[in-house]
């Protein structure tokens, strides 16, 4: 077990900055830190296709169950850092659901979410709420996230060019 | 014209066997990466929490056509508890309606996506397809800090 320390700051000029101006009348000036216990460190740059490819299945990391209890809530999991590396093109990021079928609806419950498929409902690309997409990182946007290990971390380049994710999974010690 | 933010992280580690704060691994951890962001809209809010599921964010409020890339946003949370004895989980899930409890387990009810304990913080990208929620062990006052930003180019 071991001890990382992220540290985040968010700053923005005001809006009448005549550089970089801000969103808000005032500038923005907001740091966070916390020491984090943590075990295993996982880590990998994956190139991204138009295709999704799992990146983390949740049940494999959590022993077994993606149905964690409510003690495991406080136990299970890890913090994610992710980093769309490419300089071109967007990534599709999906943490997919344990207990969401493709079409968004379906309750399932189980260990093995649907894999999001290159197309059809349910797809990474999707532009409706039944895609199993979470959120886009263009190039050189990043993410830091605790994970519960419920369901799957899923990733697909936008276009076929592709594009490189880096990320670190730190699990919770 | 535009408007931008710039989020900085640092993630930093010491060797595992630093007498001080020792890490996880062998060499010392030195990740850093920053981006600036081109934002509008600014929703800061601190948030009660409940034992029930509550949404925090609803994605209709600020978006109708969830283009990729283009319609959506950065959310900040800060769970603003420091005391990991009485302070509360607070749990996040991301989904077209609430699920009553995220901590349950069983088939239904493992909707969160992540816990933050007392002082944890996370920073990601949301792309307003479905709503995000909160839900907490226990019920306590001005527990959580949220902080959207919204894309500049969401309609």
């Amino acid at each position: 077990m071991g001890i990382i320390k992220p540290t985040l700051t968010l700053t923005a000029n005001s809006s009448s900055a005549t550089t970089d101006a801000g969103p808000l009348s005032i500038a923005l000036s907001l740091s966070v830190t916390d020491d984090l216990t943590v075990d295993t460190v996982t880590s990998e740059i994956v190139s991204l296709t138009d295709s999704p490819v799992q990146i983390k299945d949740g049940s494999a990391l959590s022993g077994g169950t993606e149905t964690p209890s409510t003690a495991a809530a406080n136990q299970i999991g890890g913090f994610i850092y992710l980093k769309n590396a490419g300089t071109a093109k967007a990534a599709y990021i999906g943490l997919v659901s344990n207990v969401i079928e493709n079409d968004g609806s379906t309750v399932l419950g189980n260990d093995a979410p649907t894999a999001p498929g290159a197309t059809g409902a349910g797809h990474l690309a999707e532009a409706a709420n039944t895609t199993l997409r979470t959120f886009t990182l263009r190039p050189g946007e990043f993410a830091f996230f605790p994970w519960d290990y419920t369901g799957d971390l899923y990733a697909e380049c936008e276009h076929s060019d592709g594009t490189t994710l880096e990320y670190f999974l730190f699990d919770r010690g | 014209m535009a408007k931008y933010i710039t989020p900085t992280l640092t993630i930093t580690s010491n060797k595992y066997d630093a007498t001080t704060n020792p890490g996880p691994t062998s060499s010392p951890l030195a990740i850093s990466v920053t981006d600036l962001l081109d934002v509008t809209e600014v929703v800061s809010k601190i948030v009660t929490v409940a034992t029930s599921d509550a949404n925090l964010f609803d994605a209709s409020d600020y978006s109708a056509s969830v283009a990729a890339g283009t319609d959506g946003g950065f959310i900040f949370l800060r769970n603003l508890g420091t005391d990991t004895t009485s302070g509360t989980n607070i749990h996040i899930s991301c989904g077209t309606t609430g699920d009553g409890e995220l901590e349950d387990g069983g088939a239904a009810e493992a909707f969160r996506l992540m816990t933050l304990q007392p002082g944890e913080f996370s920073f990601f990208a949301w792309d307003m397809e479905q709503d995000v929620h909160v839900d907490a062990v226990k019920a306590v006052d001005d527990a959580l800090e949220a902080i959207l930003f919204v894309r500049t180019g969401t309609a």
